[in-house]
């Protein structure tokens, strides 16, 4: 097994009364790009930068090709720095020098290169990252996109061994964090540094690392690769995760399946309470995604959530999405007769909706159904079970045919 | 055993802390100086930075110093000669405007101007880069941030302030002649006599030896206050930077006129 490159053990920080690292543990192998992720004020960029020495810890050690950073000579820490380098959130670039300046600064001042050799390295490294052109001009004159490249140019100029970067795609547009992203990954591969980084753009940061290290309440709760991270259970990675499907769902008033099988053993085990299950599913949700992607489907599904509390109004207890082409409900009504009546009543209001209509899908042939199923809460019943049971008892809702409603 | 409390002892506690925390930052400010020397003493030398400070403290200037000792030598003509008619001493008028000017209005006025063009303009520019992280970003890239920063600025201080000073001097001895020769008549000839058997070099030594000192003053207590500026309780944002301008602005003149006071008691 590969050794680690950098490695934290048992880290603590604080500054003034707050405690910001409370013995953080911490591998970053060689060529691999580890990302750092957590919320904001955890601590992250404080990590970073004990990393490269800019503060030191108060207690624990860190470790770079196994030797301590904070017990080696000055001399040879400075030696072993060279190899680091630090890309800024901010992009801390001089304002006051020109592209050209910025980028060629490490190298004038810590190479004893020529002048004609800082210029070709400076010009190539431009070139790769898309920038040439751009030497005479000023930071401020750039685009945030730009200034991004400039900052990373200077810092792949000197071809550290590892590079450190901290927000690299906070503030930017989803097109220009993916080409960030991109570049990373590929100046990554290209350079063969090993990466380090902070974000907060999850799921996007997952498609590039190697490795993921999620920071929470001063330490490091989880370390793996992004499947397993995936697999974690621990409820501030689950929430970070899912945090754009947890958003989602809140603004259409619906739980996660996790949240709603929570609340439904809560509220069955209240023993004066009766209450039924009801099952709403779209039928060929698949094909409907493979014909209008996936914004339409999820609009679907919320709609069908709003309709349902349209309709039943008060009677419902707790709704929440279960899969990607289910919506489950709990309602305070046992009488198969009433509930039957509400569901008519929603069908017949999804009937009007928009997205039943054909003309509103003018690309494609588009053909779904929507159908519900209920069935009185038994205490003695599994969810599984009693979704099984609405299954067998379910009615159709609305239909859409290909150009038929 | 109790520790004693109640007004009297946490006043007096308070003042101690002050006068501890004073002793500390004078001996950051200290260390900080020596760092810088130290740097600008040792390779590799930053000669291409040193001429560029030299320009922006020195050259930039220029004009202003000329202008205030212009004035400067014109006023100390007209009221010496006011009073020194007084006592039929008006042929001695060259030599008490040289005097005047060279053992002290020279070094003082020089360095109180180039801490209002320069040292509140250093303050400002290494504030804002502490503050933008651009100082970090060097220690990041191996650049020692004090040797890049303050070291050449030092070097570029000790040249320009004594030089400024002598150009304040010559300037405000012609502006002394404009109005005690050309305004008021005194003879050319006597205004430069008397100033040449009254001025010996220890005069002139003694102006060159507050320049200098008043050239490490300055730029060390701006470049400290900039660089640190995070240090401070409000060290955040403009107004961090503002306020260590000001204060650079204000402990720089303070400390020039308290370092002219004693220099002059050990010179005298």
């Amino acid at each position: 097994m590969k050794s680690p490159l950098i490695e934290f053990r048992d880290v603590h920080k604080r500054y003034g009364n707050k405690i910001v690292l409370n013995g953080v543990n911490l591998k970053v192998y060689p060529s691999e790009v580890t990302t750092i992720i957590g919320k904001s004020g955890v601590g992250k960029s404080v990590t970073l930068k004990l990393m490269i020495g800019l503060d030191k810890p108060d207690r624990g050690d860190i470790l770079y090709r196994g030797h301590s950073i904070h017990n080696m000579p000055k001399s040879k820490w400075k030696e072993l720095k060279k190899e680091i380098n630090f890309m800024f959130q901010n992009n801390a670039l001089f304002d006051s020098m020109t592209i050209y300046e910025n980028i060629a600064l490490p190298l004038v001042e810590t190479t004893n290169m020529s002048d004609k050799e800082i210029k070709k390295r400076v010009l190539d490294v431009m070139e790769t990252l898309d920038i040439a052109g751009q030497e005479n001009k000023y930071p401020s004159q750039l685009s945030g996109g730009m200034q991004k490249r400039v900052a990373l140019a200077r810092a792949v100029v000197t071809d550290p061994k590892v590079v450190l970067f901290d927000e690299p795609t906070t503030g930017l547009d989803p097109i220009r964090r993916n080409s960030v992203l991109e570049m990373i990954l590929r100046k990554q591969r290209e350079f063969g540094f090993t990466a380090v980084l902070v974000s907060h753009d999850v799921p996007h940061v997952f498609y590039i690392s190697s490795r993921i290290a999620v920071i929470d309440d001063g330490k490091i709760i989880f370390e793996g690769t992004p499947m397993e991270l995936e697999n974690c259970a621990h409820p501030v990675v689950h929430e970070f995760i899912n945090s754009l499907e947890f958003l989602k769902n809140d603004v259409a008033g619906m739980m996660t399946s996790r949240d709603f099988e929570k609340f439904f053993e809560k509220i069955r085990r209240e023993k004066a309470r009766k209450i039924s299950f009801i099952l709403y599913e779209i039928d060929r949700y698949n094909d409907l995604i493979e014909k209008v992607g996936y914004i339409t489907p999820y609009n679907i599904v919320c709609e069908i959530a709003s309709t349902c509390r349209e309709s039943c109004g008060s009677a419902i207890v707790a709704m929440g999405k279960y899969g990607i082409d289910k919506v489950v409900s709990v309602v305070n009504e046992t009488d198969p007769e009433k509930i039957k009546t509400h569901l008519k009543v929603i069908g017949n209001n999804l009937k009007h909706r928009e997205f039943m209509h054909s003309d509103s899908y003018t690309e494609s042939c588009v053909e779904f159904a929507i159908y519900a199923g209920y069935t009185i809460v038994d205490n003695e019943k599994s969810l599984k079970q009693l979704i099984d049971e609405a299954k067998e008892n379910r009615i159709l809702l609305a239909k859409l045919l290909c150009g038929k409603k | 055993m109790r520790e004693p409390t109640g007004l009297f002892v946490d006043f007096i506690r308070y003042l101690g802390m002050l006068f501890v925390g004073f002793i500390r930052e004078l001996g950051c400010i200290f260390i900080f100086f020596i760092k810088g020397i130290a740097y600008s003493l040792t390779p590799p030398f930053q000669i291409q930075k040193i001429l560029q400070h030299i320009y922006f403290i020195g050259f930039k200037s220029i004009f202003v110093i000329s202008l205030i000792g212009l004035f400067t030598g014109m006023v100390l003509g007209l009221q010496g000669y006011y009073t020194l008619v007084k006592f039929a001493s008006e042929g001695v008028l060259g030599a008490a405007v040289a005097l005047s000017i060279i053992r002290e209005l020279g070094p003082v006025l020089t360095a109180i101007m180039v801490i209002g063009r320069a040292g509140s303009a250093i303050t400002a520019e290494i504030g804002i880069m502490r503050i933008s992280e651009q100082i970090d970003a060097l220690e990041t890239m191996n650049i020692n941030s004090i040797r890049y920063l303050f070291s050449p600025r030092i070097v570029a201080s000790l040249i320009c302030v004594p030089l400024l000073t002598s150009i304040f001097d010559v300037i405000g001895i012609i502006g002394g002649y404009l109005t005690g020769v050309l305004l008021l008549g005194i003879d050319s000839g006597t205004y430069f006599s008397k100033m040449e058997n009254l001025v010996d070099m220890k005069d002139i030594m003694d102006g060159f030896y507050k320049a200098i000192l008043f050239g490490i003053l300055i730029i060390t207590i701006c470049c400290y206050e900039g660089y640190f500026v995070h240090k401070r309780k409000d060290g955040f944002g403009a107004r961090g930077v503002s306020s260590a301008t000001t204060d650079a602005v204000v402990i720089s003149c303070v400390l020039v006129l308290v370092g002219d006071y004693v220099l002059t008691s050990f010179l005298l």
